[in-house]
């Protein structure tokens, strides 16, 4: 397996007014071709800017102040703004925790897929349009037609992220990065998406770096972590290797709290 | 100290004691008509010159300002108590008193200020007293909508819960407790209040209906300036000149306050 | 949506029930016979129109008959005849409204148009050049007297520079005109009347734009259309631009009576013959018929302003459109 992506040292801090925070410091992460790496850690720990410095979508009070994020060659810290927008959502796409929220409530479903659709692909408004039907039946919704034309607040939040990975990977992107796209979903609905991810990713061969501060899920569903702790990664290796001797007193903190639940 | 507050701050400051001071600052009577010196251009005797009377335009606005600060303030004292006034009993007692004041707020909006405050000076006499109770009794719905805000947010705070577990009247935990808890958005409001009123006091004198001549406002200023545009430009733009500063310097004073409470 | 909109009328029920009553305590707002010499002296509380005001309303018969007669009257549109000219009050004001509902409606869609122009660009580089000059105008648009400005564009564009006419809404030959004159001539005396009503309007609408949409830009669903790879103009316009917007359709209906009371001021100053100028003209003749008819057309017009904000937030917002 090849190196999909490789991040090289980054450290990335926020300013608050006069204050500065430092929030990743000093990380490096590969991520293989086709697997499933997971960034595991508390929240505030990091994983979730490291996530969004990947394509430079970091919120306007981030800095990187050093590193390199490579992916085809290209260090996608340094390249172009047209060239960095036009790996955002083509090679590189994201799914956030609040799908609802994550959709905007003034627009259909159907005009945001249509408008993924366009951006990557040279093709018409129809064809693009059908080309969303058949990702919503891609995720399994039922009638897609009848999403198409709804709006996200009319939607369960389980279809809500549904239609946000059929969005997401209606480019077929090498790369999908999953930022706790279970915790704000139901047990039976968290297992019901996980499963459909399983499904789509040995379909249409991407890799996923799936964040998430739920160790039981690491274990069930990725192959390697890499766990994260105060912007520092603190531990990386296999899932299973990770949950029957971990390496770091922090990471037996993660495990004990699942266990608690 | 933000540079808004320091700035409206310093620009009300100086305003004040000019008008505190304002006999100090001028030897000419701001009444004192001269044929002769009618519309003098501004120079060292007459620092902003003369209007058609012959009168001097800077004792006549320093005078003015008196005016002005006086409308300002005492018309938002008046709007600001009758809107603690409702707003604490709707934000404090809740249900019908409540909805009553509530909805009777809500219907003296739908009045175009204007309209309602030019209705009462039609009515009444138009004299300094009545601009301030007219621009108070018009203005007070805002003020009351915020306290009741204020109130209704303070009210299940704990200090609150105690005082009345320890059977502190509802009067006593209203004057005592709530409202000096709710003191500092109700005076920006004021501030801002403050600026609004200068405005609608220059506007009615502007049209005859606020401060009648020969009593100096910066409004019946502007309005005897509208016979002689394009001869006196100094009568037409120092007055104006001054409400924007005025106006402006309360904006500032009531934004900077926000800002720096935050 | 039909249900909303029933509901937001039914809802306007007490606030008209209000306005009758506010407006009839106005009317006893007005001082009884004269007691004081100076009061008797003063020519501007005149006997006639005090006895006129009277009869008009039946202050002589007991109240609630009064209040049911003021009542009946609103209802009817029926306000009695002009003090001045003894013609029918509804009749004048309804000659003068179109005009003074077209100055109104054409402000608010300016202060629209310009507020999102400015507020957009503000809020695309907050802090540069523009932003800060934008921040001052601001100020200073709040601050500005509006009849001062009135008369100082006046001074400058009509009697300086002889640009544009100082009054009125027509020239006096406006009649021989062929029809592009015509809009010519209407649009050279509207032009600087528009300009002062919409100034603070502007100033309001166009911070609230910016501060609005900077919001905005924060919240996830921007993010996930960044990460779908929009260039950031189309983020501005297409997705935060419409969220922001929803909000601005409530301010501009709460303008509304601002915008209504700030005609008096300027159809005074341009000569301008709408409702403004004829309220103006019935308070400094001590009209009390028109003033009242005035007073509760002003909240009425209010009133419908709010439901028209209120029926377009609902159908531009589709969280509240497709509720049932």
């Amino acid at each position: 397996m090849g190196k999909l992506l490789e991040i090289k040292n980054l450290s990335i801090q926020f300013r608050h007014g006069q204050t500065i925070v430092k929030a990743v410091e000093g990380v490096h992460l590969d991520i293989y071709e086709n697997e499933i790496l997971a960034l595991a850690g508390e929240s505030g720990s990091g994983k979730s800017v490291t996530a969004l410095s990947i394509t430079r979508i970091l919120p306007e009070t981030a800095d990187i102040i050093s590193g390199q994020v490579f992916f085809q060659g290209q260090d996608l810290l340094k390249v172009s703004k047209a060239q960095i927008e036009a790996i955002r959502g083509r090679d590189i796409s994201y799914i956030f925790q609040e799908a609802a929220a994550s959709l905007n409530p003034v627009l259909t479903v159907g005009r945001q897929i249509q408008e993924s659709i366009l951006l990557h692909q040279n093709i018409s408004k129809k064809e693009a349009l059908n080309a969303a039907v058949d990702l919503l039946r891609l995720v399994k919704l039922p009638d897609p037609e009848h999403i198409l034309s709804s709006y996200a607040h009319q939607l369960s939040g389980g279809m809500n992220q549904r239609v946000m990975i059929a969005m997401a990977l209606s480019s077929r992107p090498k790369l999908l990065i999953a930022d706790e796209p279970t915790t704000a979903l139901d047990v039976t609905i968290e297992a019901e998406v996980i499963r459909m991810l399983l499904e789509l990713k040995a379909k249409m061969k991407f890799s996923i770096l799936f964040i998430t501060h739920n160790l039981a899920l690491v274990e069930k569903f990725t192959q390697r972590a890499a766990i994260m702790f105060r912007g520092r990664i603190v531990e990386q290796a296999d899932s299973k290797k990770i949950f029957s001797s971990p390496g770091h007193p922090h990471t037996e903190d993660l495990i004990r709290s699942i266990i608690r639940l | 100290m933000n540079s808004k507050l320091l700035s409206g701050a310093i620009i009300i400051s100086l305003l004040s004691v000019i008008a505190i001071i304002a006999p100090l600052l001028t030897k000419h009577n701001p009444a004192a008509i001269t044929v002769e010196e009618a519309l003098l251009a501004p120079s060292l005797t007459h620092l902003l010159g003369t209007d058609q009377l012959g009168r001097d335009l800077f004792s006549r606005m320093i005078y003015g300002a008196r005016v002005s600060l006086l409308v300002g303030v005492i018309s938002v004292g008046i709007a600001t108590l009758i809107g603690l006034f409702l707003g604490s009993l709707a934000g404090f007692f809740g249900g019908a008193p409540e909805g009553l004041i509530m909805r009777f707020t809500d219907i003296m909006l739908c009045f175009p200020a204007f309209f309602l405050i030019l209705s009462a000076a039609a009515i009444l006499e138009p004299s300094i007293f009545n601009i301030m109770l007219i621009i108070g009794l018009t203005n007070w719905m805002p003020a009351a909508r915020l306290v009741r805000a204020e109130i209704l947010s303070l009210k299940e705070r704990e200090f609150i819960l105690a005082a009345k577990a320890m059977g502190v009247s509802n009067f006593r935990i209203i004057i005592r407790h709530l409202i000096p808890n709710a003191l500092e958005p109700i005076i920006v409001n004021a501030t801002l209040g403050i600026a609004g009123a200068i405005l609608l006091e220059s506007s009615l004198s502007f049209l005859g209906l606020g401060v009648q001549p020969p009593s100096p406002s910066w409004g019946n200023i502007l309005a005897e300036s509208k016979s002689t545009l394009g001869v006196a430009w100094w009568l037409a733009l120092f007055p104006g000149l001054s409400i924007l500063l005025t106006v402006l310097g309360f904006n500032l004073l009531g934004e900077g306050l926000r800002e720096h409470k935050e | 949506m039909f249900t909303y909109i029933f509901r937001r009328l039914l809802g306007m029920l007490p606030l008209l029930f209000g306005i009758i009553t506010i407006s009839f305590m106005v009317i006893h707002l007005a001082p009884g016979k004269p007691t004081t010499l100076s009061e008797a002296m003063n020519p501007k509380v005149s006997l006639e129109a005090r006895e006129r005001l009277e009869k008009l309303y039946g202050l002589d018969k007991p109240l609630p008959i009064q209040y049911l007669d003021w009542s009946k009257k609103v209802l009817t549109l029926n306000f009695g005849v002009s003090f001045i000219d003894n013609r029918p009050v509804i009749e004048k004001i309804w000659e003068r409204l179109p005009l003074t509902v077209f100055i109104n409606a054409a402000s608010l869609a300016l202060i629209l148009f310009f507020g999102i122009l400015i507020g957009l660009n503000c809020a695309k580089a907050p802090g540069s050049f523009y932003d800060r000059s934008m921040n001052l105008f601001v100020f200073i648009g709040f601050a500005m007297p509006g009849f001062w400005l009135s008369l100082l564009l006046m001074n400058f564009f009509g009697l300086h520079l002889r640009w544009l006419p100082i009054s009125g809404l027509t020239s006096l030959d406006f009649e021989y005109y062929n029809f592009w004159e015509k809009a010519l001539d209407l649009a050279k005396h509207l032009i600087l009347p528009l300009f002062v009503s919409c100034l603070s309007g502007l100033a309001g609408i166009s911070r609230y734009i910016r501060q609005n949409i900077l919001e905005i830009l924060k919240t996830p669903y921007i993010r996930t259309a960044k990460a779908k790879g929009l260039s950031d103009d189309a983020l501005l316009k297409k997705h935060a631009l419409p969220n922001a917007l929803l909000p601005v359709v409530t301010i501009l209906g709460l303008s509304i009576p601002g915008l209504i009371g700030g005609s008096v001021i300027f159809e005074s100053i341009f000569a301008l013959p709408g409702v403004g100028r004829l309220f103006y003209e019935a308070v400094m003749a001590r009209d009390y018929a028109m003033i009242m008819a005035e007073l509760v057309m002003g909240a009425g017009l209010t009133l419908l302003g709010n439901l028209f904000a209120d029926i377009s937030y609902a159908y531009v917002d589709p969280r509240i459109r497709y509720k049932k």
